[in-house]
């Protein structure tokens, strides 16, 4: 036998699934939607990565062809100099360097007080350099004398621009007392591959 | 879906008797009833009454033994709470039926100033009658029962009476059939007789006690037990009311048979609390000269528990298992 005295109106509505159906079904759709959009930001980010990486590398190599010209300029201008020096060294060691006049007049100009020990010649800068050394008691008057004469020195004046004393210093040789000194003389303009061409033109004709 | 629905649902079945709450938790498999948690515990009230603060304690008491969240639950009320009338009507059908039964029962109730909470199930036709069984409740009466319950959190789904309940136990055992059998509910201050035919309850009478129960009645003295007290010493019946429940059921089994012209009951089965009592089916036996027996529910009903007694928390079991299936029997 079946009997329920409870009526209709009081039995209890238990909860029924139903209308949390579509509020699950929403729930689940939006997990799907987070993780698909969470996968697909994960795989934006790697290339964003990747393009970064990339972007870098290229920069770099751009930055690289955009120093090119200024290192082939620099090359070339290395290429020149070294040219130079080899041609000098050439000039200097086969044929005898033209500059012996110059040599020459150093020596005549120079009074017997002073002893000149050195020249040095600096192709880069187009710089010859004296260095000698005269007595500690006269050795200034001396040098500024000399330096008047080389000045005064038609070949030299030929050949240089001018002659700067660089310094004039106390010092000792063979424990005496001297005074060092150093002129530097810069060549004119072209003069030193002027004198470069002469050797060669000399040792074309010999 | 989210672990609403299971094959085998554990259902939560209360028997709200005059005198004891009984809950079990049941569960059934394959055509077996598992009684998983019990509880069981004294609620005296006076007749009709519902002592709500009371029943909160108790049932406080229960929520503690017995998980009363489940699937369904389903309860079963004395007949103090939801009486069941049976009716002798013409035959008649649909609304004219209901209004007819409506009308008796309103008439029974007296105009309480309430409305009836009712079920009408007819039992028998025979000629230019039906016997209608109709249980009421007043709806108040029931509104308090279900907000006891829903203050616990539990949710009662449907209501029934012990009579009812019986007679689905019975068929459930299969101790009911075709043939007619007899049910005594025995409690200290209560007796009440139920035969049930043809699978249905066919009659219940509700036998008192009495204040003249204390002495032996007007009707002739019977051979009665003179101390008679269940084996826990519960439960004792008074020989007075003894006497006089043997007498109206005997009267009752006549009527049945008599009246209703139907074959005579040959067995009757003893539920509660006072069921137990050392020599009440012998005594019964001599006076009815019917077998009698305490409500076994044999292996029907599995206890899982330790505490399950047939006769006294059968009726929370069967509220439980609720309509036995056909072809259960």
């Amino acid at each position: 036998m079946r009997i329920n005295l409870i009526p209709e109106g009081l039995r209890p509505t238990r909860p029924s699934p139903v209308p949390y159906m579509p509020l699950a079904g929403l729930a689940a759709i939006s997990v799907i939607w987070l993780i698909t959009q969470f996968a697909a930001a994960s795989q934006a980010r790697t290339k964003l990565k990747e393009y970064g990486s990339e972007c870098a590398r290229v920069s770099k190599r751009l930055a690289e062809h955009k120093e090119l010209p200024g290192r082939l300029a620099h090359a070339e201008s290395e290429r020149d100099a070294l040219q130079l020096k080899g041609a000098a060294v050439t000039a200097l060691t086969h044929s005898g360097f033209v500059c012996s006049k110059v040599l020459q007049a150093l020596a005549e100009t120079a009074s017997p007080e002073l002893r000149l020990m050195a020249v040095s010649l600096d192709f880069d800068q187009g710089k010859a350099t004296l260095t000698g050394y005269g007595s500690e008691e006269t050795a200034d008057i001396e040098v500024a004398t000399f330096l008047r004469s080389l000045n005064a020195n038609r070949a030299v004046r030929d050949t240089f621009v001018g002659a700067r004393l660089d310094h004039c210093n106390s010092a000792r040789r063979n424990d005496v007392a001297v005074k060092q000194f150093s002129i530097t003389m810069e060549f004119r303009e072209g003069k030193l591959q002027q004198m470069i061409r002469e050797t060669d033109e000399q040792e074309e004709q010999g | 879906m989210f672990g609403r629905k299971k094959n085998d649902p554990q259902v939560i079945g209360i028997h709200v008797g005059r005198n004891t709450l009984t809950t079990a938790r049941v569960a059934t498999e394959d055509g077996v009833a598992h009684v998983q948690e019990l509880f069981s515990e004294p609620l005296p009230r006076i007749p009709a009454g519902w002592p709500v603060e009371l029943v909160a304690e108790k049932l406080r008491l229960a929520k503690r033994s017995v998980n009363l969240k489940a699937e369904v639950a389903r309860i079963t009320v004395a007949s103090d709470l939801a009486p069941t009338y049976f009716f002798v009507v013409p035959p008649m059908k649909g609304e004219q039926l209901e209004n007819a039964l409506k009308l008796q029962l309103e008439n029974k109730w007296g105009n309480a100033g309430s409305d009836l909470s009712y079920h009408f199930q007819v039992i028998e036709k025979r000629g230019e009658r039906c016997r209608v069984f109709a249980p009421s409740i007043p709806t108040e009466r029931l509104r308090l029962i279900l907000s006891s319950f829903l203050d616990i959190n539990c949710h009662i789904d449907s209501m029934e009476v012990e009579g009812v309940s019986l007679a689905n136990l019975m068929l459930y055992c299969g101790f009911a059939g075709a043939a007619p059998v007899a049910a005594l509910l025995v409690c200290p201050n209560w007796g009440e007789v139920f035969i049930l035919s043809r699978k249905r309850i066919a009659l219940s009478r509700a036998i008192p006690k009495l204040e003249t129960d204390t002495a032996v009645g007007e009707d002739g003295p019977l051979d009665v037990p003179e101390a008679v007290a269940d084996a826990d010493g519960q439960g004792a019946l008074s020989p007075a009311y003894l006497g006089r429940i043997a007498r109206e059921a005997n009267k009752t089994l006549d009527y049945f048979e008599i009246e209703l012209l139907a074959p005579a009951v040959t067995s009757l089965y003893l539920v509660g609390e006072s069921a137990e009592t050392v020599e009440l089916p012998a005594f019964l036996h001599e006076e009815l000269e019917i077998q009698v027996k305490v409500l076994d529910t044999g292996e029907k009903v599995v206890d899982d528990t330790g505490m399950y007694e047939p006769a006294l928390h059968g009726l929370a079991v069967a509220a439980a298992i609720g309509e036995a299936k056909a072809g259960e029997d």
